[in-house]
């Protein structure tokens, strides 16, 4: 009996999954000569045309990804609901994060209104923001808003530094505390389920900060404050060894023996050969798209086609912002493109 | 009250328990089946027809059920005013029920699990349509057997001759 609240979700995420581009299709997108025919091939798409009618192409890809958040967490089931309602709010955050970027960098309200994803229930609170004077007044106006602590826990270190990078870890962290404790009870195989896709999640986002940091040459006390020390797999003890390695070979050693090692492993002789973090975010990308795929299809009359679609989606807006991106360089060339795909 | 043979007594619980059980196998089948067309309807309108297919699939338990319930009541006498069964035969006639009753009860919920995930495989591929009928006649096979035992059961168990 535990099937039936999974019934209708189920068929209708994988109505939608049905429609999410094939290899093909993505292989077209590659193949348009520039960013124009990139829009003109989306319009073709139902989904995606909507959105590009209002809005230009990379909002317009925020925009649907944050409609794929609503949509997902309007029809999960009560029992699994808090997790997708969480992510519903990840436009908000983003738009936080635009709002106090603008403020950093001088944009005027129209242009840091064009920043903002018209999505999530603080939309037209921040909206409202546009007009403020600075980082500072941004932060005081949030007041009363379930991020207002952490803003403010963070806003000292802001004006010591005039960085906004401790504002935007501290959203970061706390997101990532709500969605895992959102999780944090698997009663039940979906619920179990749900805890490793999400769990999955934080780990890679603490992987990749402390990655990242370790480049940067960040030692532990630089890089703690910005760690969830929660972790899934990833406990304090072992984030602790980690933020304590001398450099970014040595993270990925002192990650043996973890679901992460293999898939950074294979990655480390293009790191040694390139020098870029980046190819252990890509491996992180697509070790993440890869373990949801094998959880999607664990519980096919429960939770499984909703991570499933969830997952590909994600997959597909974050491929298509690269095919946008490279498409606005000249003579990026395709293959490169194909490389850099999810 | 009317005058009933033990027999006849028993056979109307045969026949309660056939409709019933087979009833509740195929409404909850035919609820699952249905809930998943809904859900495929609600993103593609051309699900519909095929929705209605998937659905009606977990019906025929309940037939099955109601067939024989119908066979019970009119050859124990409880319909069409005849004589009336021996015990013996009332203790078959419930044996009846249970055979078509229960096979009809895991027939349904089991059709109704493969139909509601062959809809779902449908609206996400429209090329599995033939693939999703097949397996979801599967499960029809458990209620054929418990329709034909309970038919040999009535024709040799004294209730048909």
């Amino acid at each position: 009996m535990d099937i039936y609240p999974y019934l209708n979700p189920s068929s209708r995420v994988r109505a939608r999954k049905g429609r999410l581009f094939d290899e093909k299709q993505i292989s077209e997108i590659v193949e348009t000569n520039n960013i124009e025919e990139v829009e003109n091939y989306l319009r073709g798409i139902p989904e995606y045309a909507d959105v590009l009618d209002e809005y230009p192409l990379d909002k317009a890809l925020d925009v649907e990804r944050a409609n794929t958040y609503d949509f997902v967490a309007r029809l999960a089931p009560k029992e699994i609901k808090d997790p997708f309602v969480v992510m519903s709010k990840k436009s908000d955050i983003d738009n936080i994060k635009s709002l106090l970027t603008a403020k950093e960098v001088g944009l005027s309200a129209d242009e840091t209104k064009d920043l903002l994803i018209p999505s999530g229930s603080l939309y037209e609170d921040l909206e409202s923001l546009v007009d403020a004077e600075n980082v500072t007044d941004i932060v005081t106006s949030l007041d009363g808003t379930e991020y207002a602590a952490a803003l403010e826990d963070a806003l000292p270190q802001y004006e010591d530094t005039k960085m906004i990078l401790p504002l935007e870890s501290a959203l970061d962290k706390y997101y990532l505390g709500k969605l895992l404790r959102s999780t944090d009870v698997p009663a039940d195989e979906n619920r179990q389920i749900l805890y490793s896709y999400v769990g999955t999640q934080v780990d890679v986002a603490n992987l990749k900060l402390i990655i990242r940091a370790k480049e940067d040459g960040l030692d532990y006390d630089a890089i703690s404050p910005y760690i969830l020390e929660e972790g899934y797999q990833l406990r304090e003890w072992k984030l602790k060894d980690l933020m304590e390695s001398p450099d970014v070979t040595n993270v990925v050693s002192g990650l043996e023996g973890t679901k992460y090692a293999e898939a950074l492993t294979d990655a480390m002789p293009v790191y040694n050969e390139t020098g870029s973090v980046a190819v252990f975010e890509k491996a992180l990308d697509t070790y993440t798209s890869e373990y949801s795929k094998s959880l999607a299809s664990k519980k096919p009359l429960g939770i499984g086609p909703i991570i499933g679609y969830l997952s590909q989606k994600e997959n597909e807006i974050k491929n298509l912002k690269i095919i946008a991106r490279a498409k606005r360089e000249a003579d990026f060339p395709n293959s490169k493109i194909m490389e850099m795909l999810i | 009250m009317a005058d009933i043979a033990l027999g006849t007594a028993l056979a109307a619980i045969g026949a309660g328990v056939a409709i019933g059980f087979a009833g509740l196998g195929s409404g909850l089948g035919q609820g699952m089946a249905a809930a998943g067309s809904v859900g495929a309807v609600a993103e593609d309108n051309d699900m519909f027809a095929r929705g209605i297919i998937f659905s009606a699939l977990p019906e025929t338990q309940a037939i099955y059920g109601f067939l024989v319930a119908i066979l019970l009541l009119v050859f124990s006498g409880l319909l069409g005013g005849g004589k009336g069964l021996p015990t013996e035969a009332g203790i078959v006639a419930i044996g009846v029920g249970a055979a078509i009753g229960f096979a009809g009860l895991g027939s349904g919920m089991g059709q109704g699990m493969a139909a509601a995930s062959s809809v779902g495989a449908i609206v996400e591929d429209n090329d599995m349509f033939a693939r999703g009928i097949i397996f979801s006649a599967l499960p029809e096979t458990q209620a054929i057997y418990g329709f034909l035992i309970a038919i040999l059961l009535m024709v040799f168990g004294g209730i048909l001759a």
